[in-house]
């Protein structure tokens, strides 16, 4: 892993179209402003890690089987808000 | 782009089984790359999705709509551009479900990480939808005030 030392409004060029500047230090906070291109997907780390942490819970590996749900129904009140803000493209 | 879900999408008549493919396979699983989607009348509305690769992996899936009320998945326009997707009505959503000890209260979905499948090109995949903060990787699925556990199991 390449590590480089960054102060406030530094930043870093990735290639030909991403760059990646460091807008504010707040303690052990670090905000990010990213400048890439509307193809290159850009989602927290975190996420990634819950959906592939969810798909290997859901996993089934010896087939189809009963279903828990009988008489079960989905519940009907709307979904919680999660905790986290969403990150996105800065330009 | 929206997608929403449709609800009238639960009232099908299904071949037994489809297939499509997942390019990038899904995340955890790049290596699994075809899918079919299984049918079982009497597990209805969840669906089984079978994924082929260098083992065979099941996940019980379901369509969202009319059964997540609230839930209005959008996705980033560079995955429906990678999809092909020209307009909401070719997606099909679905999002996996996870089975805890068969105990239907412990069962969750995963509202940010859908499978978008493009009907019209059968082509896949697992994205993150754009407006993720909303929802959970861990949805719970079927609402506690409902019956003892044991007349729950099927």
């Amino acid at each position: 892993m390449l590590v480089l030392s960054r102060k406030v409004n530094d930043a870093i060029v990735i290639g030909d179209s991403i760059e990646i500047r460091i807008t504010r230090i707040e303690g052990d906070l670090v905000k990010i402003g990213i400048i890439a291109p509307r193809e290159v997907p850009i989602v927290r780390k975190e996420i990634l890690t819950d959906i592939a942490a969810s798909n290997q819970a859901a996993v089934h590996r010896s087939g189809p089987t009963p279903l828990p749900f009988a008489h079960a129904k989905p519940a009907t009140g709307a979904p919680p808000a999660a905790k986290s803000a969403p990150s996105g493209h800065a330009a | 782009m929206k997608v929403l879900p449709d609800p009238t999408t639960s009232e099908f008549e299904p071949p037994p089984a489809n297939t499509f493919e997942l390019p990038g396979g899904l995340i955890g699983f790049a290596n699994h790359r075809r899918a079919e989607l299984l049918y079982f009348p009497d597990h209805l509305p969840f669906l089984w999705l079978r994924l082929h690769g260098p083992d065979m992996l099941h996940f019980v899936v379901i369509e969202p709509g009319g059964l997540i009320p609230g839930y209005e998945p959008e996705i980033f326009d560079e995955d429906a551009a990678s999809l092909d997707l020209a307009n909401p009505a070719e997606a099909m959503i679905l999002n996996i479900v996870t089975l805890h000890r068969q105990v239907p209260f412990e069962a969750s979905v995963n509202l940010i990480g859908p499978l978008i499948v493009n009907r019209r090109t059968r082509q896949a995949r697992q994205v993150v939808i754009s407006n993720y903060s909303r929802y959970s990787a861990h949805h719970r699925l079927v609402e506690r005030s409902q019956p003892s556990r044991d007349a729950l199991i099927a």
